[in-house]
């Protein structure tokens, strides 16, 4: 039978999506905790690398640029991309389209469930929020994926759908790719989750003293 | 060939032609100007018998005269009279190459002498011919027959004196413009006939039927357009190339009349004819008209429809044929419509062997039972045998014609090798035709070309899923 719909993730539980890059420790974290923090509980976001630094943190310039933001950047590990990751994902986000050919060729199943995090981004800025139900976070979202797919079009360069890799880079890297990030994230939530706001940043006298612990 | 087609080739090739007539124009006023110019001084000497006493005299005197005309030439350029003509002037040179300056001419039936001295300086050629003449008079008394009282026969008297001219004598400016611009023209003639017969590129309707009886399905304009926004039949509805590709469409149910072809393999001579975007468009426009539509990237070597429609093309064709991923999980769904894609996947290193597999066959087979229309793009036909062997797989195939890029010898060879192969060939599509190669009707939009354009079909609503109208409903 042919199937209209994104297959799904098959766990059962609350929507989940799962953020991609190469390290999973400055752009998938960036994205996960980010989205965590906007969308909040309706909606379980983990991330994963294609080459992941298995054990470590998030990249300390990152997490600052995390905290800063109001989210939380502790309590991080990286970890490789996997099958059972991939399977159990309503949504993946790659951070850039060699992610995101390399999942689908590797997981051909997943690819009606894989976007670029700027890809979905600018489908979503195409869409008629109108058409999306009124309800919680993860009814919206599995409303806006299919609207959003419909909006794909032939893009001139895919690259400018990446968000640039800042590991070993300069501060100013680390900001662009953050700044990068944090609109997308921006966007997707304004669309699925208008009602709920964006946690305050927090007061700070001094620059870049968060404890990573 | 007749007067029509010589004219119809110098209409399309009037550049070239034009081009080469100015440079031969040109060659031949840089050769001219280039040319030293040469003045010409002439004197002209009457020579008569002198003394004569009767009428009979006269006649006889002057036959006689008359007679050694000739003569009288050669002694003008003879050293007799040039030396001396030499030494008086102080001119640097001899007289056999003074000679070749000189030229001597007497007009039919006359006793006049015409002593003309051709050099670049004109005051210097009126003197020598001046001095010419002058010592002519002198010789011809020296030479001539004396009489009995001592008086020379034959005198010659200078009728008119070399005046300094004012203009050249060569090269003739306007003669040779003229001849350059003559043989010019001719030559542009001659090289745009050489152009036409050298170039067996298609242009044109006339050159498909010259070369095949197939029916030509469909004439698509060339628009620039296309590559960056290569779905025109829905992002430019009302252009030429759409309308094109809805009679394609239309066309297409002609030749099939029984509504039985359901995979139909769509190909080309060679690369850049444009297959795909028809390819893409036909599959949309099919769609738009209600039937439920699968297209295939069948070019597992140079995949680009998932480009084109912004998918991810990794996952694809290729993976389900070798067991990593079913159909239902690669198909793409375009703008929630009737079309859906299962582009073409990883590039394997075995097309043609993969495209004839019996897994590629049991494939189309299952297929056949979800879709109305089955399109599968595929590599062109003569740098490999991929398309061939999908046609053995399929109903029957699409020719698609890239005017301007595939060569009347390329197009035979493919449609040689269909035939061949025993392929069911639905027709043929010219594609990318010029404007000055098209008929009227395929630049002009709308009906007939009239001011109306004509009506677009109405676009399907895109489904939203059932899941969200419940959530809908449940939450109010």
């Amino acid at each position: 039978m042919m199937r209209l719909e994104p297959s799904s993730g098959d766990d059962g539980g609350p929507f989940s999506i799962l953020c991609v890059c190469t390290g999973n420790v400055c752009r998938s974290p960036a994205a996960e905790r980010l989205l965590a923090a906007r969308l909040g509980e309706a909606v379980s976001v983990s991330s994963a690398g294609t080459h992941a630094l298995i054990g470590k943190p998030v990249s300390p310039p990152m997490a600052r640029l995390i905290a800063d933001a109001g989210a939380e950047p502790r309590g991080f590990s990286a970890r490789l991309i996997n099958e059972a990751l991939v399977r159990r994902a309503d949504l993946i986000l790659a951070m850039a389209h060699d992610h995101k050919a390399m999942i689908a060729e590797e997981w051909p199943a997943a690819v009606r469930r894989l976007f670029t995090l700027k890809e979905l981004q600018r489908l979503l800025g195409e869409i008629d929020t109108e058409r999306l139900p009124t309800g919680p976070v993860d009814v919206r979202l599995r409303s806006a994926i299919p609207l959003a797919t419909a909006q794909r079009r032939r893009v001139d360069d895919p690259s400018l759908d990446d968000v640039t890799d800042p590991y070993g880079r300069s501060d100013e890297t680390y900001l662009r790719a953050f700044t990068d990030i944090d609109r997308a994230v921006d966007r997707i939530a304004r669309v699925v989750a208008p009602d709920r706001d964006r946690p305050p940043e927090p007061r700070r006298v001094d620059h870049g003293s968060v404890d990573l612990r | 060939m007749e007067l029509r087609d010589y004219l119809e080739i110098l209409r399309r090739r009037w550049l070239s032609a034009c081009i080469v007539a100015a440079l031969v124009l040109a060659g031949a006023a840089a050769v001219t100007f280039t040319m030293t110019p040469k003045y010409t001084a002439t004197t002209r000497l009457f020579f008569a018998v002198q003394d004569t006493q009767s009428v009979t005299d006269l006649a006889q005197g002057s036959t006689f005269t008359q007679k050694q005309m000739t003569s009288y030439a050669q002694v003008a350029t003879s050293p007799l009279v040039l030396d001396p003509v030499i030494k008086k002037l102080h001119l640097p040179t001899t007289a056999q190459d003074l000679a070749k300056s000189v030229s001597v001419v007497v007009p039919t039936d006359t006793v006049i002498l015409e002593v003309s001295v051709t050099g670049t300086d004109p005051q210097q050629a009126a003197k020598i011919a001046n001095a010419v003449g002058d010592k002519l008079t002198h010789i011809t008394s020296d030479l001539s027959p004396q009489r009995a009282n001592g008086d020379q026969a034959v005198k010659a008297t200078v009728l008119a004196e070399a005046l300094t001219p004012t203009s050249q004598s060569s090269p003739n400016v306007p003669r040779n413009l003229a001849v350059g611009l003559v043989l010019g023209l001719l030559l542009g003639v001659g090289v745009a006939l050489l152009r036409n017969v050298l170039d067996t590129k298609i242009r044109g309707d006339h050159d498909i039927r010259a070369l095949t009886d197939q029916p030509l399905l469909g004439t698509i304009a060339f628009d620039e357009n296309l590559p960056q926004h290569p779905v025109v039949v829905a992002d430019d509805p009302l252009s030429a190339p759409s309308e094109a590709i809805r009679r394609l469409r239309t066309n297409l149910q002609f030749v099939d009349v029984s509504g039985s072809a359901k995979t139909i393999v769509i190909t080309s001579s060679i690369s850049g004819e444009g297959k795909t975007t028809t390819s893409i468009n036909l599959a949309v426009s099919l769609a738009a008209a209600g039937s439920t539509v699968l297209l295939i990237d069948a070019d597992l070597r140079r995949p680009s429809v998932a480009t084109c429609l912004g998918m991810e093309g990794r996952a694809g064709l290729t993976s389900v044929l070798i067991g990593r991923a079913s159909v239902d999980d690669v198909t793409q769904q375009w703008r929630g419509t009737n079309l859906h894609v299962l582009p073409s996947g990883p590039v394997p290193p075995n097309p043609s062997e993969l495209l004839g597999s019996t897994a590629m066959v049991n494939l189309l087979g299952d297929l056949g039972r979800y879709f109305d229309v089955i399109l599968m793009d595929s590599p062109p036909l003569l740098p490999v045998t991929d398309a061939t062997v999908l046609t053995k797989h399929s109903d029957g195939c699409l020719v698609v014609v890239g005017a301007d890029r595939v060569h009347r010898g390329q197009l035979t060879e493919s449609l040689r090798n269909l035939e061949t192969a025993g392929a069911t060939l639905f027709g043929v599509v010219l594609n990318k035709v010029a404007r000055r190669d098209a008929p009227a009707y395929v630049y002009e939009s709308g009906y007939y070309g009239s001011a109306e354009p004509s009506e677009p079909e109405p676009e399907p609503e895109p489904n939203v899923p059932r899941r969200a109208v419940e959530a809908e409903s449940q939450a109010s």
